[in-house]
């Protein structure tokens, strides 16, 4: 019995004790299985989200703002070294032997460019080698090297001048799985991940071996991450380093693997890692890389400069081949190492590569910087017509009209006038102030813009923003008023330049007087214009009627309120100097108002055209009045106050240009124009002070000094049907008058029969 | 995926059984797609064509063979009914020779095709403007400012330029 009890009391403690074991079984499993159904949620919830991003993932990428391309062709003046000097800016490289595009190399009196492939608004032009031969300092032929065959224009590629950034500040050049050099392939996965294609998105070995190698280094030297992981990390990890984060982005990276090809995962790595920094602005991926670092394309770079990128994946601050050039030079060859190592480089690649420089240019090329207020005004005329969302995010290629050659002939022209326009006034340094516009009258185009005589500065954009009196440039729409009625007025008509008293409305009296203080009786229209008298101007500016001379002012463009006042005639009307240039445009461009633009095209991210910008043409006035308005133009520049450019510009005559001061030599204008550019210039100062200078001796030379370099083709006066020129005695001054004769242009049965000397 | 454990495959099955169906394309490029600008399919008009054959004869300056390739691309361009694209290579070749009368004539016609009557008008006039002693591209600029006025409806005008374009012609 007792026996049988003991086995009874066994069993009975077997048996609790198997239930205690069954329910501690239970209760684990239990626990397992909500556990696992927790982690599986879990699971299922950080997929999805995954997919959500990674699905949706649009980059937001900057527009890209390009100069107009330079276009060459045979019979234009363009030397070999300006050609050489544009290539050069344009990061083409000089080579002895063309092997691919954005390469050039010398011959003789000739260049041979292989050019990079570019999209423009009217298609591709594609990459191609091609042979431009000079004579002396013109083009002499265009040919296509190796078929010879001859080539009648090419545009050289736009430069990259700009770039409207999203609002997170990243910046960003989009590359396909397609555009990723072999080379960059190959170096990734010498250096980050050598299993990449092979693996599940974790690699086993490969963090067996970092252990290894770490723990024989005795510090963290290589790290197991693939680039699957990196990428987790770079799109949805934070930085910081603990164990439940380094779980999840296992966990991600397998799923990102088991969803996504490995094309599809490498684009992504390759556009999203982060590989420098541009003041706030982060540099995201290696297209961004190459642009921000070499100024060139990523499908340009050699093996040595994608090695140096690579090596920043490590650690771009660290490596920043800008800052530490040592460490970023150890680095690129420890990367050329590995990539010789691995059988991915020959010996002698190997070897080429380290033996070069770093080969990072000093500042990235497209800072905004460097034409601020040209920028300005592309991004002003963008808000018409785009929501600023899409300039920021979408990629959009903005096609500008910038000439980069006059634009910087400009900028530096005014910098070294204004010191020395400065020390001959006995002003500080820094005292006076410039804005300027150059325009291509007959299309509108801008091309080049200054809105602050420091060219990185553009706190304050004087050319579109400063709007200052305008003087004696308001004259020549009171004398295109005039002659557009031609059974009145004509360029010989007699003016009164006799003192002039003028009762105004508010019971005060205007007494009009002229710069040199004289008054000079009756005197010919055209030598009133010439020499710019005011008070002939005045009474002919009453005689037609302020009205009729606000509607010629309107008629020419200028939109700001006019306002219904006799000291209008006198140009007491604020205008900014691109109002003044719009104005000029429509007299340059012999009576067509054309808008001015600053931007030709907007194509997609991918080069695909948007919205062109065309040529929009009014006619606003007859054309011989247009016609007559520039003649006498001409005649200020051959006879009046801006006769200095007959003898500074002695090769470009005839020009035509008008001179424009204020009271108390406040503002110094001009505006003057061949036969395609004009421009307008103002200098003055911020605070309004007198900078003691008249049109002449401070905008004009300042024109002057940029059209001697410039060289504008003379203006050639083509006139309309209705004109006819006729022989009268010469009255441009009153020595000569009499006694010589000279032909004036009038309108057609408007010459009148006689005329008196004065 | 080739390489991956059977208990890993089956492990990341699991975890996505759940889940929609798996997405294998991935939207790289965050540019929403754009329709292209609309283009004027018809193609130049016989008249058209010959306006500009008169032109290319015509040119004889030092850029000519610049501007007659020009004019050529342009006009390859606008028979593709391209016209957008034709007005582009135009004011290209404007952009060298602003002054030359057979382009502003040119631009007219493309403006014809455009249905941009007002522009077509002005540019023709533009082209008078310029061609002093060419009285057979008068005519013809008149030609087009008679379409162009007609198109408008104001008739008075249209006869008006038929009978210079007679005229001259």
């Amino acid at each position: 019995m007792p026996k049988k009890r003991s086995i009874t009391r066994k069993r009975k403690t077997q048996r609790s004790k198997k239930t205690k074991a069954s329910l501690f079984k239970r209760w684990v499993l239990q626990t397992i299985v909500i556990l696992g159904c927790v982690f599986l949620s879990y699971c299922v919830w950080i997929d999805f989200e995954i997919r959500k991003e990674f699905d949706g993932k649009r980059w937001a990428i900057p527009a890209r703002v390009y100069s107009q391309p330079l276009e060459l062709y045979a019979g234009r003046r363009y030397e070999q070294k300006s050609v050489i000097e544009r290539l050069k800016k344009a990061t083409y490289k000089p080579v002895t032997t063309l092997t691919g595009p954005g390469q050039f190399r010398l011959r003789g009196s000739s260049i041979e460019i292989y050019s990079r492939q570019f999209h423009y608004w009217d298609g591709v032009e594609e990459a191609r080698k091609l042979r431009i031969e000079f004579n002396g300092k013109q083009i002499a032929a265009i040919s296509e090297i190796d078929s010879g065959q001859i080539v009648h224009i090419i545009r050289l590629t736009p430069m990259l001048i700009g770039k409207i950034f999203p609002l997170h500040d990243e910046d960003r050049v989009l590359i396909t799985y397609d555009e990723i050099p072999e080379s960059l392939i190959k170096a990734l996965i010498a250096v980050e991940d050598r299993h990449f294609f092979e693996h599940f998105g974790l690699d086993p070995i490969g963090i067996l071996r970092s252990v290894f190698i770490n723990l024989m280094a005795g510090k963290v030297e290589q790290g197991g991450s693939t680039l699957t992981q990196q990428l987790i990390k770079n799109m949805f990890l934070t930085r910081e380093r603990t164990f439940s984060r380094k779980i999840n982005e296992m966990l991600m990276a397998m799923m990102l693997e088991y969803h996504y090809s490995k094309e599809n995962i490498l684009s992504a790595y390759v556009n999203e890692v982060y590989l420098g920094q541009n003041g706030l602005r982060s540099i995201h991926g290696f297209g961004t890389a190459a642009e921000f670092y070499f100024s060139k394309p990523l499908s340009e770079l050699n093996n040595a400069e994608i090695s140096l990128l690579v090596g920043l994946v490590k650690g771009a601050s660290y490596y920043n081949p800008r800052n530490n050039p040592e460490r970023a030079l150890k680095r690129r060859d420890l990367v050329l190492n590995l990539m010789h190592e691995q059988g991915f480089i020959s010996a002698e690649e190997y070897k080429l590569s380290r033996s070069k420089a770093l080969g990072v240019i000093a500042k990235p090329r497209w800072n905004s910087a460097k034409y601020p207020a040209y920028i300005d005004l592309v991004r002003r005329h963008l808000k018409r017509d785009y929501r600023i969302d899409d300039l920021r995010n979408e990629g959009l290629h903005i096609h500008t009209t910038l000439d980069v050659d006059n634009q910087e002939i400009a900028q530096n022209s005014i910098k070294i006038s204004l010191s020395g326009l400065e020390k001959n006034r006995g002003f500080k340094s820094g005292t006076l102030q410039a804005a300027l516009v150059i325009a291509e009258q007959h299309s509108g185009e801008v091309l080049a813009l200054i809105g602050d005589r420091n060219k990185d500065k553009n706190a304050f954009n004087r050319a579109l923003d400063a709007k200052r009196s305008i003087g004696s440039l308001v004259k020549p729409a009171i004398y295109m008023t005039a002659l557009d009625i031609p059974g009145r007025y004509n360029v010989l008509s007699s003016l009164d330049d006799s003192k002039l008293i003028m009762e105004q409305s508010n019971g005060k009296r205007w007494v009009p007087t002229n710069y040199d203080n004289k008054t000079h009786g009756n005197i010919p229209l055209i030598r009133s214009i010439v020499k710019s008298y005011n008070v002939s101007t005045v009474r002919l500016g009453m005689e037609l009627g302020l009205d009729n001379v606000i509607q010629t002012l309107k008629n020419l463009g200028v939109s700001s309120p006019i306002p219904r006042l006799p000291s209008i005639l006198l140009g007491a009307l604020n205008l900014s100097p691109y109002e003044v240039t719009q104005m000029y445009q429509a007299i340059a461009s012999g009576g067509l108002q054309i808008p001015l633009k600053s931007i030709r095209a907007v194509l997609d991210n991918k080069g695909q055209p948007l919205r062109r910008y065309d040529l929009a043409v009014r006619e606003y006035v007859k054309p011989e009045t247009a016609f007559l308005t520039q003649y006498l133009l001409t005649e200020v520049v051959q006879n009046g106050t801006a006769k200095r450019l007959t003898r500074e510009l002695p090769s470009l005559m005839p020009l035509a240009g008008k001179t424009g001061t204020t009271n108390a030599l406040r503002d110094s204008w001009f505006a003057g124009f061949g036969d395609r550019l004009l421009s307008v210039v103002w200098v003055g100062r911020d605070n309004n002070e007198p900078a003691k200078l008249t049109g002449s001796t401070g905008a004009m030379q300042i024109w002057i000094d940029i059209m001697k370099k410039i060289k504008p083709d003379p203006l050639v006066l083509i006139e309309p049907e209705e004109i006819e020129w006729r022989n009268y005695p010469d009255m441009s001054n009153p020595v000569d008058s009499c006694v010589q004769t000279k032909a004036y242009p009038f309108v057609k049965g408007s010459a009148p029969n006689h005329i008196n000397c004065y | 995926m080739n390489n991956y454990s059977p208990i890993l495959i089956l492990l990341m099955l699991g975890l996505t059984a759940c889940a929609e169906q798996a997405t294998k394309s991935v939207v790289l490029v965050p540019v929403e797609e754009r329709n292209s600008p609309n283009i004027d399919n018809r193609s130049t008009t016989t008249s058209e064509a010959a306006g500009l054959d008169k032109s290319k004869q015509a040119i004889n300056k030092p850029r000519e063979s610049v501007i007659v390739a020009l004019l050529d691309d342009a006009d390859n361009l606008a028979n593709a009914g391209k016209s957008d694209q034709a007005a582009d290579t135009i004011e290209r070749a404007l952009r060298i020779e602003p002054r030359n009368a057979f382009l502003w004539h040119r631009l007219a016609l493309i403006r014809i095709q455009q249905q941009q009557w007002q522009q077509a008008i002005t540019m023709a006039r533009k082209s008078n403007a310029l061609a002093t002693n060419n009285d057979k591209l008068k005519s013809e600029n008149w030609g087009v400012i008679a379409l162009a006025y007609e198109k408008l409806g104001n008739q008075q005008k249209a006869n008006e330029a038929r009978m210079k374009q007679k005229a001259q012609g």
